[in-house]
């Protein structure tokens, strides 16, 4: 088939506009974005996502909200064949499996990734740290006095249906075994964490809900509960906003640091809008809007933060003195185990 | 023959499709081992069924469902018995009325209802506020335990159970009974050897549907019970949706078909006793 | 002293079926952030905050659009098949009624599990023909049974009256079966519209981040947030429930119409 000059002149001009029209592709559509529900929905929203829609006229973000890391892993890994998540935000034990199951892409080819801090990247996980916050406990200063200094509190009978803890897969729960095994002399948690499991199988009476909704927070401030446990962050914002009905403790024996994982999905159609839209959250604007508006610490070493939003976050000194040694990684291969634990020797305890 | 088969055809297909094809494929995938990750290892072996009739864990799972099963039915039976029979002793004109007001819960959606519960049963809810108010200073807890999640059961399964009732009254008959009251029998007397027998078969339906409803119920245990509560069917979910570990929920579900089986067979004799 | 008591048992026990059913009525106007009672005041304020959430908007009117999709396709789907089997008696035809009606009867969980797990391989999750599929799974029954009642109140000898005066077989089912039977259709329509509508244990391993229907959403949104939003999408879903239950009743009776 012959062409007449026109087509081809025309197809010559696509051939070579390819590039620029590619570029411009990738700048436009609608990327899902899977990552936590509630108070932490709200805030990212208004920090990253509405700022980040402005920025990008083309690009709509559609915010799928997940009650845990392990559901997002669990839609993931169900739409192998045909994902509907593009970009997913979840931690970093659950985004090791992920990586493992050949679910998630490499983005280390993002602009971004040089001004980050080096421990954002996780080695043999897929995609970088998008937030850091540290594990907390969570208590009602005006009803809990003296304000609790050992994780060992929330075996005190006078707490008898006054405590509210998210039970495994949800990554609370796996660090509130942790914590238990480490408080109470269970030794190395890579070798067991029998001692842990068994102390909280004790205190379930304790226990008035281990699937507190809207979440363990708002337990608290509603008055419901009396102790909980959360992560800094979230605990910071509410205490903020409660007038004193909440308040956030890091107990004597230690504590442990959190990252989530910001990752981009193999397969997934929106891959262009959504490498723009992980390099924009990963960014100094929005890193330093969301630490602002809700106290997780920057993954941006160049994000210039307010020192007093900065004093919340994970990443003071004295917070970081703090910090139990813990491998995620190593977490990843037992939190299964636990979950299953869980299930059959607490949670239908009373 | 031709043409009804062309006219069964499409119903047919569709029922292959999505319930023959998968049920089949549910029950042979049973037969498979889970991989860590939700891979599925080659089959046929019996190692999942093997760990699964073991573990004393899933045995406890399988006799603790039906029990909250069977306490959910009578507790629907004695609910809504004496609706029942209250709407069938109404004069025509109530009793259609009483009947869509009975019936039409059924077509409210199960979320809607558990959520009507949590606002009543919650700790800052209706029920605890009036207990409050007559001087109760810490209301019984009606939230994240079984109590919560049993009541909220008894009321979403009360129009089924209702609507069996009904039809197993067809047989009833308002001179019988009156005419053994006339023969000097109390009205409790009449209600057990009167009332009672002719509306067995009523009963019956009604107690396996809201049996078999029970141990398949899944939305009212995972908001009301406090993560507490785990039944067969909540098993199911977790084990499928986020472990991903196929062949164990697969058996699970083959398990619960095995209870749904024995539940039938129950209705089918204890039928037959009563018909005798 | 006793009817008084039977009065009050009964009176009761409708406001426990009731109860639940009609208190978010109330709890939909309240002014609070979490569910307290009672209110502290009442306002629109969850109903504005309705409208503004994309994802239960969106949620609704897929289900709205499913509903609809499952509707057509369960009449044109059944039909054929009530008539076949309302009036033919053929071998295998009670085997052929119970496979056909069971998926009413086995736990959803069950299937539910079963679809989900072939629905994966052929990337059906989270689309919408895997939804209308899923639907139609549980809704097929109810059409059936619906319309071969409807089928046999036909009054009879109309149809073979017709034909004896000459009418071809489709036009007599055009022309005389259909109009009988419209009261059928209607209520197959109403009754498979909330099944569809209301259908939640199938949808939840069905559906995807990109298409979720309503019951789902509303699932997602108690389980993530406990306020008064969804009072408002129940107190919505109760009128629509109504108004179709009074279109059931005006069209066949609700009580015959689900009578199984």
């Amino acid at each position: 088939m012959r062409l007449s000059p026109l087509p081809r002149r025309a197809l010559l001009g696509t051939a070579l506009a390819t590039p620029f029209i590619q570029r411009a592709r990738a700048e436009e559509g609608t990327l899902t974005f899977g990552a936590y529900s509630g108070i932490f929905e709200d805030n990212y929203r208004a920090a990253v996502v509405e700022p980040f829609m402005k920025a990008n006229p083309g690009i709509k973000v559609v915010y799928y909200p997940m009650g845990s890391s392990a559901q997002t892993l669990g839609v993931l890994r169900a739409q192998k064949a045909a994902p509907q998540l593009d970009a997913v935000l979840f931690d970093v034990s659950v985004a090791k499996g992920a990586t493992d199951d050949g679910l998630l892409e490499d983005i280390s080819d993002l602009p971004v990734m040089k001004e980050l801090f080096p421990s954002a990247f996780t080695k043999g996980v897929s995609g970088v740290a998008g937030t850091f916050d540290n594990y907390v406990m969570l208590y009602a200063p005006d009803k809990v006095k003296p304000a609790p200094t050992s994780w060992k509190a929330f075996w005190d009978p006078q707490f008898k249906d006054q405590i509210a803890i998210t039970a495994p897969p949800d990554i609370v729960g796996i660090s509130f075994t942790l914590m238990a095994n480490k408080a109470w002399g269970g030794g190395d948690y890579r070798k067991s964490v029998e001692t842990g499991l068994a102390k909280i199988a004790e205190m379930a009476p304790n226990v008035l809900s281990w699937n507190p909704t809207p979440d363990p927070y708002t337990f608290i401030t509603q008055g419901q509960a009396k102790m909980a446990v959360g992560w800094n962050a979230r605990g910071q914002i509410y205490s903020a906003a409660s007038g004193g009905k909440l308040a956030v403790a890091i107990p004597s024996e230690g504590s442990l640091f959190q990252i989530n994982n910001m990752c981009l999905v193999k397969g997934a159609k929106n891959t262009g809008p959504a490498k723009t839209f992980i390099n924009y959250a990963l960014g100094t604007e929005a890193q330093k809007a969301f630490t602002e508006r809700m106290f997780y610490a920057p993954v941006n070493a160049k994000a210039q933060i307010s020192a007093e939003a900065l004093g919340r976050t994970a990443a003071t000194p004295e917070r970081m003195a703090n910090m139990l040694d813990v491998d995620w990684l190593e977490i990843a291969r037992i939190r299964d185990g636990i979950s299953e634990q869980w299930r059959r020797r607490i949670l239908t305890k009373r | 023959m031709r043409l009804s088969a062309l006219l069964l055809g499409p119903v047919l297909l569709v029922n292959l499709l999505t319930f023959l094809a998968p049920v089949l494929n549910l029950a042979s995938l049973s037969f498979n081992e889970a991989r860590p990750g939700g891979g599925i290892g080659p089959g046929p072996t019996l190692a999942t069924w093997a760990d699964l009739l073991a573990d004393p864990y899933y045995l406890e799972l399988v006799t603790s469902s039906v029990g909250v099963a069977a306490m959910v039915t009578v507790g629907t039976l004695l609910a809504g018995y004496p609706l029942a029979l209250f709407i069938h002793r109404a004069s025509a004109r109530w009793r259609n009325l009483l009947m869509v007001a009975c019936i039409s819960p059924l077509l409210v959606s199960a979320v809607v209802r558990t959520y009507g519960w949590m606002v009543i049963l919650g700790d800052n809810g209706i029920v605890a506020a009036a207990l409050r108010w007559l001087g109760m200073a810490k209301p019984p807890r009606m939230v994240f335990n079984l109590t919560g999640v049993a009541i909220a059961l008894v009321e979403i399964l009360m129009p089924t159970m209702i609507l069996c009732l009904l039809a197993g009254f067809g047989r009833l008959n308002v001179a019988l009974e009156e005419a053994a009251a006339s023969l000097g029998a109390p009205p409790w007397r009449v209600l057990l050897r009167v009332v009672l027998p002719l509306s067995m078969p009523g009963v019956l339906l009604g107690c396996l549907l809201a049996f078999v409803l029970t141990v398949s119920s899944f939305i009212t245990p995972k908001l009301l019970g406090g993560g507490r509560v785990i039944l067969l069917a909540t098993e199911i979910y977790d084990q499928a949706i986020v472990t991903l570990n196929w062949p164990v929920a697969a058996a699970l579900s083959v398990l619960s078909l095995a209870v749904f089986g024995a539940a039938l067979l129950l209705y089918g004799r204890i039928l037959r006793i009563v018909e005798a | 002293m006793k009817r008084a008591l039977h009065g009050v048992v009964i009176a009761a026990l409708f406001l426990f079926l009731l109860a639940p059913v009609l208190l978010v009525l109330p709890m939909s106007f309240s002014a609070d952030r979490y569910l307290v009672w009672p209110p502290s005041g009442f306002s629109l304020r969850w109903y504005v905050a309705l409208a503004q959430d994309a994802g239960l908007m969106a949620a609704a009117r897929n289900s709205f659009v499913l509903a609809l999709l499952v509707c057509a396709a369960t009449v044109v789907l059944a039909m054929p098949a009530a008539l076949v089997l309302a009036r033919q008696r053929f071998r295998g035809r009670e085997a052929l009624l119970a496979v056909l009606t069971a998926p009413l009867l086995l736990p959803t969980i069950v299937l539910a599990l079963a679809l989900l797990i072939i629905f994966v391989g052929y990337g059906l999750i989270g689309s919408w023909p895997g939804l209308l599929l899923a639907h139609l799974l549980v809704a097929l029954p109810y059409g059936i049974r619906v319309l071969m009642t409807s089928v046999s109140t036909l009054p009879a000898g109309v149809e073979e009256a017709a034909s004896s005066l000459g009418a071809a077989p489709w036009s007599v089912f055009q022309r005389v079966t259909l109009p009988l039977m419209l009261p059928g259709v209607a209520a197959t329509g109403a009754i498979v519209f909330l099944v569809s509508f209301d259908e939640v244990v199938i949808s939840l391993f069905v559906v995807g981040p990109q298409l979720t229907t309503l019951p789902v959403a509303m699932f997602r949104y108690v389980e993530s947030r406990t306020d008064p939003l969804v009072a408002a999408v129940s107190a919505l879903l109760v009128l629509l429930t109504l108004a179709i239950v009074l279109i059931l009743e005006r069209a066949v009776g609700l009580t015959r119409a689900l009578g199984r």
